[in-house]
This record gives structure tokens, C-alpha cells and sequence, in this order.
């Protein structure tokens, strides 16, 4: 047998008669409180008890307080624990002993716990505003709803979009259990006032273990971004990445301008924001040339989180036609591709409004998945990219 | 100089009187008042507690030695000013009972 167990806290932070009978139930059924972790108490097994428990709200520092155990204990109370560093926890056998006394000393440790609950909220507000801006990029306010309709997948990928809405989720379900807990606190303390007997809510603790079980992937995934690790490149030589050169022949000049050149892989991703890999690869062009008029190749690969994900991915992707290309066509499977697509382009020159004349070269997009991961090429030059598939296939599997 | 949130309460009154002869920590303080009022006033823990983290936030004891899980507190001069204070306003409530009563 286990001998620890845990429970969800059914009752809100803050409804100390609630708290209170469900600590006696479980030690009544041989389940001696311990510690909390978030929204979740654990209890250590142990005989069933019989017995009260009282919450004394914490005053100052979340320490143990040395004094009030020996106060406690000389009252023949026990000392359990701290529960969700707002009260400290005991116990006693006796049904009858009373830890507070004096109903306007009760009455005043209330207000400044209550007091003390509404500052906190100010914190509360701040986690509010810290993290909404943090992805407000995501907003349904900066959404744009037709690629919502038409491309949902890059839509809800781009790292931001559905952080922001389990942000505002967790956020809606946590403020709403504060501040349902603070009406409670205030029930509580009226109750006590005129004498009567309070009794607890459950269902509350509930909606903050909910809130926190939303909050909990943006949280692990702001730690991601802040410790950097949202970005890991590494070097192209031994990647496995198709290179222009590998297109054009060895001696093919490349463009000597890093930016245009990628002598690395960039990769990176968070929980929230899946996995990705980006590369080019310039021509050498002149000063009076664009980039855009020499061969280039630039290599995109995302892996999602459902292999169902990525199909659709790659449904959106290859309803895309971009500069002059033709409509892709299903070339089957491959060895070590579950779906190949290949969109060819033909050379075209569109003169602009200023009648200057650009060149597109020829090329093609390449698509490619195997799994969950869809690879996109987009590739401009002379070369046939199902030519080189096997050289694609590579590229996808060394991901 | 005294308290102006009206009256103090029994188990106020004889916590502040606890300290009046000699500094007190929290075990001598429950000890005093069970002893003096002969088991009528019953001080719970933590009614204690909360009184002395009130009077010192009031000003009204001062904490002079920590001794291990024992925290010694000394009664300040606004402290015997309030208990004064409510000793008069009993003695004027004795006092005005006693007078009707005869």
C-alpha cells in the first residue's frame, strides 16, 4: 500500500470551514494531511482519527512559527502542516477544544486575512496582465480570421495563438476562483460575526485546479522562451540538409553574404510552439541584381504535435500557387516519406507599374511528410526537384 | 495615548494585565490568565496568537527576547496606558452598578 496519497483541494483557498471538515473527513478515514503542491494536498496513511482540524490563517512570514505550535501544543492540539502557505494546520482529538476564543479577536484575524487575500489579488492582476501581454500577438483581436479558416493549422501554430487563449482560459478560471473564494472569506467572517455556524462550499478548488492544470504548459512554455531554449541552431556540415550546391553542382558559386547563405540550421520550438527548422541557400548575385534573380533554395519543416496535424498541414500547403508555379501533383509516396508533392514553376517576367521587368526562374515546391513532419522546398532554378527527391527524403529524415 | 477601537475584550483585558509585573511569553501568558481567573477565561491559542501579533502591530507590547520556540514581550508605556484606561472604565461600570444596586 502507498503511503502517500493525493487529493485534489475540492474547496477554495480561502473557505476555511470547507477546508477544515474535509481535512477531519479524510483523517477520519486514515488520510493524515501533509503538504500542498498547487491545486493538489498530500496525505500520509495513517489509522483513522477522529478528530478536528483548525485552520489559523498565517500573519507574517510562511515559516513555521515555533511559538504558536508550542501555544498549540500546550493546548493539546497537533501541528500538520501548512496548507497552500495561507494557514497553518492542526489537529486535535478532543471535539471540543476551541482554538479561538474571543469572537472579535477571530473577527479581526479574519479581516487581516482578508485584507491580506486582497493584496494578493493585486498580484493576481499582475500574472493577469504579465502573461495576456506576453502573447497578445495571439489575440483574437490580431487574429486574422480567413487564414483562420482557410489555413487553421499554420494559423494555430504560429507559437502564440493558442497560448493566448489557454492564457486566457487558465487566467478566466483562476481569477474567477480568487475572487468567488474572497466572497466566500467575507461570508465566512459575517457568519462568524453574528455567531452562526459557517459552513464549507466544495467545487471551488476545482476551478483552480482546472485554471492552474490550463496555466501550467504556458508557464513551462514562458520558461522555455526565457532560458533561451526556444532557439537551438546547429551547423549545416553534418545535418543532413540538401544544399544549392548539391542542386547545382559543386562548383556552383554561392552568395557570400551569411544572410543569404546559411552555414546552420535554424531550429527551434517550445511545448506551445512546434518544432521547426528553417534554411536557405543564395546564389552569388551582383549589385545590380536582385536576390530573387539567381537560383535559391529555402527549406521550412515543422513538426507538429498529430501526424493528423501535419497531414492537414500539408493539404494547406499545397493549396498554395506562388510566383507562377503550377498546381501540385501527388507523386506517392516515397522510401522514407509517407506523402511527396511537387508543384513545378515555369520561367515568367512580370513587368510592374514603374515598367521595370522581374524574371522569375523556373523551379518548383517540393512538399514532403512522413509522420508528423512536413517538409516544404521552395526551390528557383533550372534544376527538377523530384530529381532529387532522394536527396529531400534525407533532409526530412535526418530532422 | 490609549486604545481607540473601544473596549477591550476579557481575554484582551487579561492578556495586557499579564504583563503589568513581569515580561511573559505565550505558555506563562495562558498559564497567568487560567490561574488568575481561575479557569473562567479560557484563552484558546489562537486567540493568543492573534492578540499578540495586535497589540505589538498596536504598539501595545514590544518583543524582547527570542528564546528558541519561546518569544518573551514586554508591555509598553501605551500598553499600561490602555490597560489603565479600561481598568477605570470597569471600575466606573462597577462603580455605577454598586451605586443602582443599593
Amino acid at each position: 500500500m502507498k503511503h502517500i496519497a493525493v487529493r485534489v483541494i475540492p474547496c477554495g483557498s480561502f473557505d476555511i470551514p470547507g477546508l477544515e471538515s474535509w481535512l477531519a473527513r479524510l483523517a477520519g478515514r486514515g488520510l493524515r494531511y501533509g503538504t500542498t503542491l498547487g491545486p493538489l494536498a498530500c496525505f500520509e496513511r495513517a489509522e483513522p482519527a477522529r478528530v478536528q482540524v483548525h485552520l489559523e490563517p498565517i500573519q507574517g512570514p510562511a515559516a513555521e512559527d515555533p511559538e504558536l505550535n508550542a501555544l498549540y501544543e500546550a493546548a493539546g492540539w497537533q501541528y500538520w502542516g501548512q496548507l497552500s502557505n495561507q494557514f497553518f494546520v492542526y489537529a486535535s482529538a478532543d471535539l471540543s477544544a476551541r482554538a479561538h476564543t474571543d469572537p472579535e479577536t477571530l473577527d479581526y484575524a479574519l479581516r487581516r486575512f482578508f485584507r491580506q487575500k486582497l493584496a494578493g489579488g493585486l498580484l493576481l492582476v499582475f500574472l493577469n496582465f504579465l502573461l495576456l501581454g506576453l502573447y497578445q500577438n495571439g489575440a483574437f483581436w490580431n487574429l486574422d480570421w480567413t487564414d483562420l479558416r482557410y489555413f487553421p493549422v499554420e494559423t494555430l501554430s504560429d507559437g502564440v495563438t493558442i497560448p493566448f487563449f489557454l492564457c486566457l482560459l487558465g487566467l478566466l478560471l483562476l481569477d474567477l476562483s480568487y475572487l468567488l473564494g474572497l466572497v466566500h472569506l467575507a461570508c465566512y467572517r459575517r457568519a462568524v460575526d453574528r455567531g452562526g455556524k459557517p459552513r464549507g462550499r466544495r467545487g471551488l478548488g476545482w476551478l483552480a485546479a482546472a485554471g492552474t492544470l490550463v496555466l501550467l504548459p504556458v508557464v513551462i512554455n514562458c520558461i522555455q522562451l526565457f532560458a533561451g531554449l526556444d532557439y537551438r541552431s546547429y551547423d549545416l556540415e553534418g545535418s543532413g540538409f540538401v544544399t544549392l550546391s548539391e542542386l547545382e553542382g559543386e562548383d556552383f558559386r554561392l552568395s557570400g553574404d551569411l544572410m543569404y547563405n546559411m552555414d546552420y540550421i535554424s531550429h527551434g520550438g517550445t511545448l506551445l510552439d512546434p518544432e521547426s527548422w528553417y534554411f536557405q541557400q543564395y546564389a552569388s548575385f551582383r549589385q545590380d541584381q536582385s536576390p530573387s534573380d539567381v537560383p535559391h533554395l529555402e527549406i521550412r519543416a515543422v513538426r507538429y504535435p498529430l501526424e493528423i496535424l501535419a497531414e492537414l498541414r500539408a493539404e494547406e500547403l499545397s493549396r498554395i500557387r506562388f510566383n507562377g508555379s503550377d498546381g501540385y501533383h501527388d507523386l506517392g509516396p516515397a522510401e522514407g516519406a509517407d506523402q511527396v508533392l511537387y508543384a513545378p514553376r515555369t520561367e515568367r517576367s512580370v513587368t510592374d507599374l514603374n515598367g521595370e521587368v522581374h524574371t522569375y526562374l523556373s523551379g518548383g515546391m517540393l512538399i514532403l511528410r512522413r509522420g508528423n513532419t512536413v517538409l516544404y522546398a521552395d526551390y528557383y532554378g533550372d534544376q527538377d526537384l523530384p530529381d532529387h527527391l532522394d536527396a529531400f527524403v534525407r533532409t526530412l529524415n535526418s530532422l | 495615548m490609549g486604545r481607540d477601537k473601544g473596549p477591550l475584550t476579557e481575554p484582551m483585558y487579561y492578556v495586557l494585565m499579564s504583563f503589568l509585573r513581569q515580561d511573559m511569553c505565550g505558555t506563562e501568558i495562558t498559564e497567568f490568565v487560567e490561574r488568575k481567573t481561575r479557569g473562567r477565561v479560557n484563552l484558546g491559542p489562537g486567540t493568543l496568537y492573534t492578540l499578540l501579533a495586535r497589540f505589538q502591530e498596536e504598539k501595545l507590547i514590544v518583543e524582547t527576547q527570542v528564546d528558541g520556540r519561546k518569544r518573551t514581550y514586554r508591555i509598553t508605556p501605551k500598553g499600561r496606558a490602555v490597560f489603565q484606561e479600561e481598568l477605570d472604565r470597569l471600575r466606573a461600570c462597577a462603580a455605577d452598578g454598586e451605586e443602582e444596586s443599593r
